[in-house]
Parts: C-alpha cells; sequence; structure tokens
C-alpha cells in the first residue's frame, strides 16, 4: 500500500494514542488487568516447570547413563538377591548397581527438634557405582573412606549448609566443623555423621542438593531394610540393548518391571499433570477476565468514536486501514499489558514456586522445593498468550470499527439502535452456544484432560453474554419504572440512560457478569470441596488416635514402623482396637495409583467408610469376608473405569491375584486413588506385615491425652512417634487441605482484583460517556445533586445487574468446575456447598466498586458548567 | 424530472435517474433523480427534512451506492462511474475526489487542527512531510487561522472548527465539495463568513460544491437552488 506506513504512523499517534492519553484512568485499568493475567500465567507456568524440570533433572541424575531400570511394580523394595542371576549381562558389555531410594525427614533444632523437611536418601554401592553416577566431593571436604561405615553419609550442600545456620545461628562455624545432622528414619532419630559434603554438579545437585548419599549397605541398615533395593540400574551397550530388554521381560518375575529411565520420569509427570493442567487453567481464568477489559475498553472505544471512524470512512480511510489502527490499539495495550505482565510474573512465580512445591510433595511425590530458573519457553509462551488474547478479545470491536460506513459521519452520536435491533439474532446465537455447552459438558475427558469441560465453561460464558442485550432490554425498562416509582424523576432517567445505550450497557453488563461468574464459581468450587473434605473427614475417621513414625511428614515418605512398636501400641492400656495401615505407590495399568492394606475388621466395625451409591458397609463387609476381595477408591474407579463387582488384578510376590472389587468408597487423599487389600490377604500374598500408620480405637472410658503419653511411654526408647487425636487430623487434613489449595486461593484473589478492576473500568467509561447527556440535563434545569444522584444510581443498577447475571452464570460455572471439570481431572465427587456469605460479600464488594467508581464522574458530571460539556468536542 | 446548469462552465457531474431504496421495508428516500452540475458551480439543495438531500449527497461523495441509476463525474483522469466502483474504488474516489464538510464539523478531537487539515493529504499519501505542512499553512491561511496549528478542535470556536473543516476539505484538490448544513450549527456571522468562503473557492479556485441546508439565507449565496420533496427535485432557481 502506497504511503501506508507514512499514513498510519501520525495517524495512530494522534487518533489513537492520544486518545489513549486523554483516557489515563481507563488505559491503566486495562493495562493492569492484562499484566495481572500475563503475570499470573507465567508465574504458574514458571513455577510448574521448575518443579517439573527438578523432578526431571533429579531423576536423571540420580539414574546417571543407565538406560534401564528394574523396577518393582508390587513393592516398594525388593529382594537384592536378584542380582545373583543378572550376571550374564556382563557378558554382553552391560554393568548393573542396585540402589535404594527413601526418605527421612531432617530434624530442625530452631523447630524444637520436630521434623521439618523432607531428605531424599540414596543408597548406593559406593565403589562401584561411579560408572553411573557422577558425584564430586566438594572443595575443602575431604575424601574419607567413613562414608562406608555405619549411620555415615555424604551430604548435598544446601541441606549441610541449612543445617550449620541452625545449628550454629550466630554464624560462628563453617561446614566443615558440621559433626552430624539428625534424621528421622522411621521411627528412630539417627545422627548420620558428615563423610563428607557432595559437590553442587553432578549427583550432588539432585533434588535441590537435599539429599544424603550413603553405601547401599549403610542404607539398608538405617532403614531396617535388609537385603532390600529399590531398583537395578543397568547400563547396557546400544547394541545389545533391546535383546537384553526382551530377556529380562522374558525372565524376570511379572512384579518386576523392566523400563527404560525416562519412562520412569513420565510415569510422575502423569501423575501430576491433573494437577498442573487445573493449575494452569485457573490462571487462564485471571487472563480471560483481562482480556474481558480489553474487550470492553475497545467496545466502548469503538462505540464512542462511530462518528469520528465515519468521518475518517468519509475522508476515504479503507476499511483496512480502520482495521490497522484499532488492531494497533489493542496490540499496544496488549504489548504495555503483557511486558508488565512478564516482568511481574517472575517475581510472583517465586511465591508460587512453594505453594506448588508443596503441593506435589504433599499429593505426589516427595521432593526439595526448587529454585525458579527462568527460561525463554515459558515467557515467550505467556507473551504470546498475551498479545495473541488481547489481540483476539479486541477483534469483535475492531471488526465493528471496520464496518462503520462513512455515512456514520453524518451522525451526531453512535448509533445504539443497532444493539436493540440485533439482540434477537444474538439471543439466538446465544441460546445456540448455550446447547453446545449443555452438549459439550456430558463428553468425556480426553486422557485426563477436561477439554469439553472448559469448552462448556467457555461456550457458556459467551452464550451469556450475547443472550445479554435481549435480557437487559426487558429488565431496564421494568427497572427504570421500578427505579421511578423508588427514586423520582432521577430513577426513571437512570434506567432510561442504560436503555438508550443499550450497546454500551451490554458490554459493560457482560464484563461486570463475567468478571463476577468467575470469582463466584471458583469460590463456590473451592467452598464445596472443603465443605465436602470436613464432612468426609467427619463421617469416616472415627479412630481417637492416629500414629504414625515420625519421619512421615506426607503419605508420600515411606516410613514404617517396627514391629515392636506396632505390638505396643496394640497393647497399650485403653486400646480398644487398631487398625494397621500400610501404603505404598504401585503401577496399575500403567498408571500410578497406591496399594493400601488395611485391617478389615477393626475398619468396618469402628470405621465408617462412605461407599458410592448409598451403599451400607454391613454389605461391604459380608462381600469381603465371603471370597478374597479388595475395595477401591472413587477415583481409582473412575480412572480405570471400574465399578463393584468389576475386577483388579495385582501383580504380587506370589504371582498375579485378580480380585473382585467388593465395594467403592469415596476418599480424598489422593487423587491417583486406592486399592485397599485386607491385611490377611497382604501377608498371604506378599509375605509381609508392614505397617506406616495406626487408626487406634480406644476404650469409651479412655482418655486420648492419656493414652497417647501412654503410648510414648509403652514403646521401645528412642522411638519417635507422631500421635494425633481425632481433632488434630481434623485439622492436619484441613491444614493440608488449604496448603493445596493455597495457590488456588491466591489465583482466586487476583481474579477477583481482575474483576473488581473490569467494574471500575465499565463503569468509568460508561458514566463518563453520558456526561454530555448530563450537561444537556443541566441546562434544562437539573441541579448538581440530582446529576450526581443519577450517575450513581446508574453504577448502582449496573452493578446490580451485574451482581445478578454473574450470580447466575456463575452459579452454572460451579456447578461445570465442581460436577465435570474437577471429576474429570481428579475423580472426586464434590457436594455443592453454597457458602452466602461469601456470596453477600462479593454481593457487597461489587457493590461498593460500582459506586466508587461512580462516585467520581458523578461529581465531575455534576461540577462541570453546562456549555463545556455539552458542546462538541 | 431533470435538472440542468444555467452556468456556463464546463458540466462535471451527471446524476442519471438515481433512486434509492433503505431496509427491508424498502423505504424510497430518492425517485429518480437526474441532475448535472457544472465545473465551479455553486449548488444549494433545499428541502423540508427527510426530503432526500443528505441521501443524495451521499450517494454524490460515494458514501454509498444508488440502487438504481449512476452518477458521472468528469475528473482531471477522465469519466467516473460510480456504479462500477468496488468498496475500494468508492474509497479511493472519496479520498481524492470529494471533500467534505459537516454540520458537527466532524474534527477528530484527538488531532490538532493542523493534523485534522493534514488528514486527507496522510490518508492518500500524498507528498513529502515538509509538502505537507507547506499545504496545511497555506490552507490554514486561506480560511484565516494562522497560528491556531496546534490547537485542538475543543480549543476553537464553532466558526473556526468550521472554517478547519473547509481547510481540510479542500487541501488535496478534491473535484467536488458537498458541504451538509455547514452553517447549521453557527450564529449568523459565523454563518455568513463561511459562506463567503464557500463561495469563493467555488469562483476562485472552479471547485463545484453542493450544499444541503434548511436556510434561504444560505442557499442565496449559491448559483442555483435545487429543491427537493418526497425524494424527487422539484425546480430550480438561480441567484446572482
Amino acid at each position: 500500500m502506497k504511503g501506508s506506513s507514512m499514513k498510519q504512523t501520525p495517524l495512530f499517534q494522534a487518533f489513537i494514542l492520544r486518545f489513549l492519553q486523554k483516557n489515563p484512568l481507563r488505559t491503566g485499568l486495562t493495562v493492569l488487568g492484562i499484566a495481572l493475567g500475563v503475570g499470573i500465567l507465567l508465574a504458574i507456568h514458571l513455577a510448574n516447570d521448575s518443579v517439573l524440570r527438578n523432578f526431571r533433572q533429579s531423576i536423571e541424575t540420580v539414574t546417571g547413563p543407565s538406560n534401564l531400570l528394574i523396577v518393582s511394580q508390587a513393592t516398594p523394595t525388593f529382594e537384592e538377591s536378584l542380582l545373583d542371576e543378572l550376571r550374564w549381562i556382563w557378558q554382553t558389555g552391560g554393568q548393573f548397581t542396585p540402589v535404594l531410594e527413601q526418605q527421612a525427614a531432617r530434624i530442625s533444632p530452631v523447630e524444637a527438634g520436630r521434623p521439618t523437611d523432607v531428605v531424599q536418601v540414596l543408597g548406593i554401592n559406593m565403589l562401584g557405582d561411579p560408572v553411573f553416577r557422577s558425584f564430586s566431593w566438594d572443595a575443602g571436604s575431604e575424601t574419607s573412606f567413613s562414608v562406608l561405615y555405619e549411620n555415615h553419609g555424604l551430604f548435598g550442600k544446601p541441606l549441610a549448609q541449612r543445617a550449620l545456620k541452625e545449628t550454629f545461628p550466630d554464624g560462628s562455624a563453617d561446614v566443615s566443623q558440621l559433626q552430624s545432622i539428625p534424621l528421622l528414619i522411621n521411627e528412630g532419630e539417627r545422627n548420620i555423621r558428615v563423610s563428607g559434603l557432595l559437590a553442587d554438579e553432578g549427583l550432588g545437585g539432585a533434588y535441590s542438593g537435599n539429599l544424603v548419599l550413603m553405601d547401599l549397605a549403610v542404607a539398608q541398615q538405617a532403614f531396617n531394610l535388609p537385603g532390600q533395593i529399590s531398583r537395578i540400574d543397568l547400563l547396557i551397550p546400544e547394541e545389545h540393548l533391546a535383546i537384553v530388554q526382551e530377556k529380562l521381560d522374558r525372565e524376570l518375575p511379572d512384579t518386576l518391571l523392566v523400563q527404560r529411565p525416562d519412562q520412569r520420569g513420565e510415569q510422575v509427570e502423569k501423575m501430576i499433570q491433573a494437577f498442573q493442567s487445573n493449575l494452569t487453567a485457573l490462571s487462564f481464568i485471571s487472563l480471560l477476565v483481562g482480556m474481558f477489559l480489553i474487550y470492553n475498553t475497545m467496545s466502548i472505544a469503538v462505540l464512542r468514536r462511530r462518528p469520528e471512524i465515519g468521518t475518517l470512512r468519509a475522508l476515504g480511510a479503507s476499511k483496512k486501514l480502520i482495521f490497522k489502527l484499532f488492531s494497533l490499539e489493542a496490540l499496544t495495550l496488549g504489548a504495555i499489558g503483557t511486558a508488565l505482565g512478564l516482568l511481574s510474573g517472575v517475581g510472583m512465580a517465586q511465591l508460587a514456586l512453594g505453594s506448588v512445591s508443596q503441593t506435589v510433595e504433599t499429593l505426589y511425590v516427595a521432593q526439595a522445593t526448587p529454585s525458579i530458573s527462568v527460561t525463554w519457553g515459558p515467557l515467550l509462551v505467556a507473551g504470546c498468550l498475551g498479545m495473541g488474547l488481547s489481540f483476539l478479545a479486541a477483534l469483535p470491536p475492531v471488526i465493528e470499527a471496520m464496518s462503520v460506513p462513512p455515512a456514520e459521519a453524518a451522525r451526531r452520536r453512535s448509533d445504539e439502535t443497532r444493539t436493540a435491533n440485533a439482540a434477537p439474532k444474538l439471543t439466538l446465537i446465544g441460546v445456540g452456544l448455550w446447547g453446545v455447552a449443555l452438549v459439550a459438558a456430558f463428553q468425556p475427558p480426553i486422557g485426563t484432560l477436561p477439554v469439553f469441560g472448559y469448552l462448556s465453561a467457555l461456550c457458556f460464558v459467551l452464550g451469556g453474554a450475547l443472550i445479554l442485550p435481549w435480557f437487559l432490554q426487558g429488565v431496564l425498562r421494568i427497572a427504570s419504572q421500578g427505579m421511578h416509582r423508588i427514586f423520582g424523576l432521577t430513577g426513571h432517567l437512570a434506567g432510561l440512560n442504560l436503555l438508550g445505550a443499550l450497546g454500551r450497557t451490554s458490554v459493560a453488563v457482560a464484563s461486570l457478569m463475567v468478571g463476577i461468574a468467575m470469582m463466584i464459581s471458583l469460590a463456590v468450587m473451592i467452598g464445596s470441596f472443603r465443605q465436602t473434605v470436613i464432612v468426609w473427614v467427619d463421617q469416616t475417621f472415627k479412630a481417637d488416635l492416629l500414629v504414625k513414625p515420625a519421619a512421615r511428614i506426607t503419605s508420600k515418605v515411606s516410613a514404617q514402623l517396627a514391629p515392636a512398636v506396632v505390638e505396643s501400641v496394640r497393647t497399650t492400656p485403653g486400646v480398644r482396637a487398631v487398625d494397621a495401615f500400610y501404603e505404598f505407590p504401585i503401577v496399575y495399568n500403567g498408571m500410578p495409583t497406591n496399594l493400601g492394606v488395611g485391617e478389615m475388621e477393626t475398619l468396618f466395625e469402628e470405621g465408617s467408610l462412605l461407599f458410592l451409591n448409598g451403599e451400607t458397609p454391613q454389605s461391604v463387609y459380608t462381600r469381603l469376608k465371603e471370597s478374597p476381595s479388595v475395595l477401591v477408591t472413587e477415583t481409582f474407579a473412575l480412572k480405570n473405569n471400574l465399578q463393584k463387582g468389576d475386577t483388579v488384578t495385582l501383580e504380587t510376590p506370589a504371582g498375579p491375584k485378580t480380585l473382585p472389587i467388593a465395594g467403592v468408597y469415596y476418599d480424598y487423599a489422593s487423587d491417583q486413588g486406592y486399592i485397599i487389600l485386607p491385611r490377611r490377604l497382604y501377608r498371604e500374598y506378599y509375605q509381609d506385615d508392614a505397617v506406616s500408620d495406626m487408626a487406634v480405637y480406644l476404650d469409651p472410658q479412655a482418655d486420648p491425652e492419656a493414652v497417647r503419653t501412654a503410648i510414648h511411654q509403652q514403646v521401645p526408647a528412642g522411638t519417635r512417634l507422631t500421635i494425633s487425636t481425632q481433632r488434630d487430623v481434623k485439622q492436619e487434613v484441613l491444614r493440608i487441605f488449604d496448603d493445596t489449595f493455597a495457590i488456588t486461593y491466591a489465583l482466586h484473589l487476583i481474579a477477583i482484583t481482575v474483576a473488581i478492576l473490569g467494574v471500575l473500568n465499565t463503569l468509568l467509561a460508561l458514566v463518563l460517556e453520558s456526561r454530555r447527556d448530563f450537561g444537556i440535563l443541566r441546562y434544562l434545569g437539573a441541579t448538581r445533586q440530582q446529576i450526581r444522584r443519577i450517575v450513581l444510581l446508574q453504577a448502582g443498577l449496573l452493578g446490580i445487574l451485574g451482581n445478578l447475571t454473574g450470580l447466575g452464570v456463575g452459579f452454572v460455572l460451579s456447578l461445570l468446575l465442581i460436577h465435570v471439570i474437577n471429576k474429570q481431572s481428579f475423580g472426586w465427587s464434590i457436594q455443592l456447598y453454597l457458602s452466602w456469605d461469601f456470596i453477600a460479600q462479593s454481593f457487597a464488594l461489587v457493590m461498593i466498586s460500582a459506586l466508587l467508581s461512580g462516585w467520581i464522574p458523578a461529581r465531575m458530571a455534576a461540577q462541570l458548567p453546562a456549555p463545556s460539556v455539552v458542546r462538541d468536542e | 424530472m431533470a435538472a440542468h446548469a444555467t452556468d456556463t462552465g464546463v458540466d462535471k457531474i451527471w446524476v442519471e435517474n438515481v433512486s434509492k431504496e433503505y431496509g427491508a421495508h424498502q423505504v424510497r428516500a430518492l425517485q429518480e433523480v437526474s441532475l448535472t452540475l457544472r465545473e465551479g458551480e455553486f449548488v444549494a439543495l433545499m428541502g423540508p427534512s427527510g426530503c432526500g438531500k443528505s441521501t443524495l449527497l451521499n450517494l454524490l461523495g460515494a458514501m454509498d451506492q444508488p440502487s438504481t441509476g449512476d452518477i458521472r463525474i468528469q475528473t482531471p483522469t477522465g469519466t467516473i462511474s460510480l456504479k462500477t466502483l468496488d468498496e475500494a474504488g468508492l474509497t479511493r474516489f472519496r479520498r481524492e475526489q470529494v471533500g467534505f464538510v459537516f454540520q458537527f464539523f466532524n474534527l477528530l478531537s484527538t488531532l490538532t487542527v493542523r493534523e485534522n487539515i493534514a488528514l486527507p493529504l496522510a490518508l492518500s499519501g500524498a507528498g513529502s512531510p515538509r509538502a505537507q505542512t507547506d499545504r496545511v499553512e497555506e490552507f490554514l491561511a486561506q480560511v484565516g487561522l494562522q497560528g491556531r496549528q496546534d490547537f485542538f478542535p475543543a480549543q476553537l470556536s464553532g466558526g473556526e472548527m468550521q472554517r478547519v473543516a473547509i481547510a481540510r476539505a479542500l487541501i488535496h484538490d478534491p473535484a467536488i465539495i458537498l458541504a451538509d448544513e455547514p452553517t447549521g450549527n453557527l450564529d449568523s456571522e459565523n454563518g455568513s463568513h463561511i459562506l463567503d468562503l464557500l463561495k469563493d473557492i467555488s469562483t476562485r479556485q472552479g471547485k463545484t460544491i453542493i450544499m444541503a441546508t434548511h436556510s434561504e439565507e444560505a442557499a442565496h449565496y449559491a448559483h442555483r437552488t435545487l429543491r427537493m420533496r418526497d425524494g424527487r427535485l422539484l425546480q430550480e432557481a438561480t441567484s446572482a
């Protein structure tokens, strides 16, 4: 196009940039909304990435150059005697080495000796392993063979430095003076001597340096796992790899799995995928609300400038030029908002990381909190999304601008009848979108991703926005009459003004509706989930005390109670019954899940599981007693498409066991689900009687505190147990819930902030747009007070309309979140609970924001001298 | 009914049996209007509201297409038939051959006086920035607004704004100037200044000006007055 850049640049500067400068508050609010949206998206992306990258790097470093792993899919560990059967591998030029991976807890002197964080302990063959794993001693740390001795280990430098800081808070000692670090292993405290420190690179960098490297035999002794290993790492020459893998697959017992190292990481990634995807989806909410701000700003700018656009068209500006000008406006707003968002996102990522990492550790896999690493990928994704969505959000108003005919130049003001005329057609499209939303809501997920659930939510919101003009036409007519009765002429005029500017009113109410709907639906979803968990814990956790090894900070720490401790607890006076529980992760149908072992007699006689379809525990128990069978959680059943009466096949040391499902029960402890095997069957199939937790039921007259003290006294000396009362457990469950949802609460807060920005932005625009009308009213004799009142009534009416439509749409979105999106992502059934307190608070918040945002222009409109308001700009 | 120029100039614009219907109900805004306009002619278009004046102006300005009939315009590069132009062609025609003066001035509020006047040049990319600036200075002087080039429209009086609008309508040397109630929003003193200016432009620069107006007084400035009613041309009168 000849001379196009010449005509665009000054025109863009004069027509667009100056317009934005003339409206600094609205421009600022829009940019802030986009910045928050992009920032939060980037923060979550970076936090998710850092957690995953840390995990991947740790796996890669810990498995070293191995190209095959042998792991157990039935038990947490297996016999090292298997190594003898692998000697044939040497003939292929391959090598193999055993590894024991366990977790301990670090005790902090500043936390009164309480376990604070999880420490990874890696037991390896110190003399033979360097072929597999590269690790070096830190400079200044003397190489010592003491690492082969009992209770000795090489510590990651960050871990040692943290311990040093807490032991010598005054900084009076250096790391070389750190003799030992106390660790909780199972139910005992051990002082692990510091044989040396690992350099940051290589193995020392795994798990953010939060690890202890021990000789295999030392680790086996420390964890009371004689002869047990977690896996065998193999390094096979590439040319023999396929043959070796095939032979191993053929010859090894079914309980063992031969896999490539990257498959191990993939399983964990699959496990946290649903959590991370949901977090990402939630972070999109802020961005989407931010996009509505852009849509809103652009729509009102186009509506307001229709005569000017018409003038440009009459003077020979092509449609293409109009498109470019307004697209550039959107992109400018998007670019500034995105740039600010990227800057703030990096900062927010640091805040988000702790929470994301904590949740992953609590729910999925024990690992140290990583540090944020900013990479180009997430920056690019967030940047492109910010810019792309800004453009997309602005596209409808930009197309609208492009379609303004040149004859519009002759009009004095924007033609608002267009919206009213288009209302029936828009309503039809809106209803169509609701139909799509309804159909999408009943579609199954793609993998574990509720893609159709998100589509349904999007269609529902868009449909609602399109139906609004028709809805508002009716409601505003009634409202203006009602307001006439209540507030007299000013009320009537306030209502009629909104009705007269139906296009702008619709955009304004749609923006409010979307913001409020997001706010309400998130709150209802989180509140319902929390309330469901409270009811679930109340109904199902009937034990008086819960006993577990002190090292078991989270359920993902594989700590066990020694048989002597279990026996001591059982025989403590006042203890009526005990359900000794044990759990460990297994792989079922290629997906990670958990095998739980429980004492069914106690569980059914003392406990109170909630079964699906209202089935009574008695009938399930009868089935369990009649034949060998298992219980499964709702999440497991849903993910594997199983129900009561179907069978599950467990790979056990005694061979594959196919067992019917006696019952499916509600459980909110893990989204990977559980298969619960009766302890007598576990003993029979696994030849093991391990216990990780004990639910203790007391005699009716026994005092839980007294029994807790008695247990501590009765167990062997040096035993470190965490004994929680029923109340402690319930509080702990809610603490974990709140910790887990901390990031969601934060996202919710940000969505609220962006929504409030939308309220301010919208009302400010609408009221400013009506200034000319107010000028005319002043000519006609309206007092300043009357003008102020009209503006405030308009703002209030918009607030009410936004609130009501937002509540309606928000309620449907909550149903989608609870029954479709959450259910498909995690498999949890959540009962809908409406928090009327929150709804009332948010209603009030929006109304206050509405009136506040009306207050400033109301004052402006009332104070402006009439002629200057009425005259042409 | 066809209206013919009585002046001696060269024929410039031919409106041939033009009708315009709007909307699903086929409301006829213009009915078989035919007229010829000459170079340098200042024509007033009169009639009550809704008689079709603005519709005729819109069609002459290529802001809209007739339902039937055609409008042909003689330009330095030849005769253009508007009905043969597509959207892009109409836009180009407006950009190059038409100057508009509106009742409410239609200056862009965020552009200065200088930028508003230069807008047609900027849109067509004609001339270097320096040449554009010189031309704006020339037209500012012509409409008597020297020293006001950096003002924004809101800082001007109504008469000044309309003079800016006239300068904007002239700066790209269009074939015709269309003025829709150019004095409708001005006091009588400012109104007569504007009409003097328009008449001067038609006489001295040989521009064809078509002005829609309700005002008999304004119409007296024109060489010729065409009257309309219900979408039809009624009669014409020639002024001094």
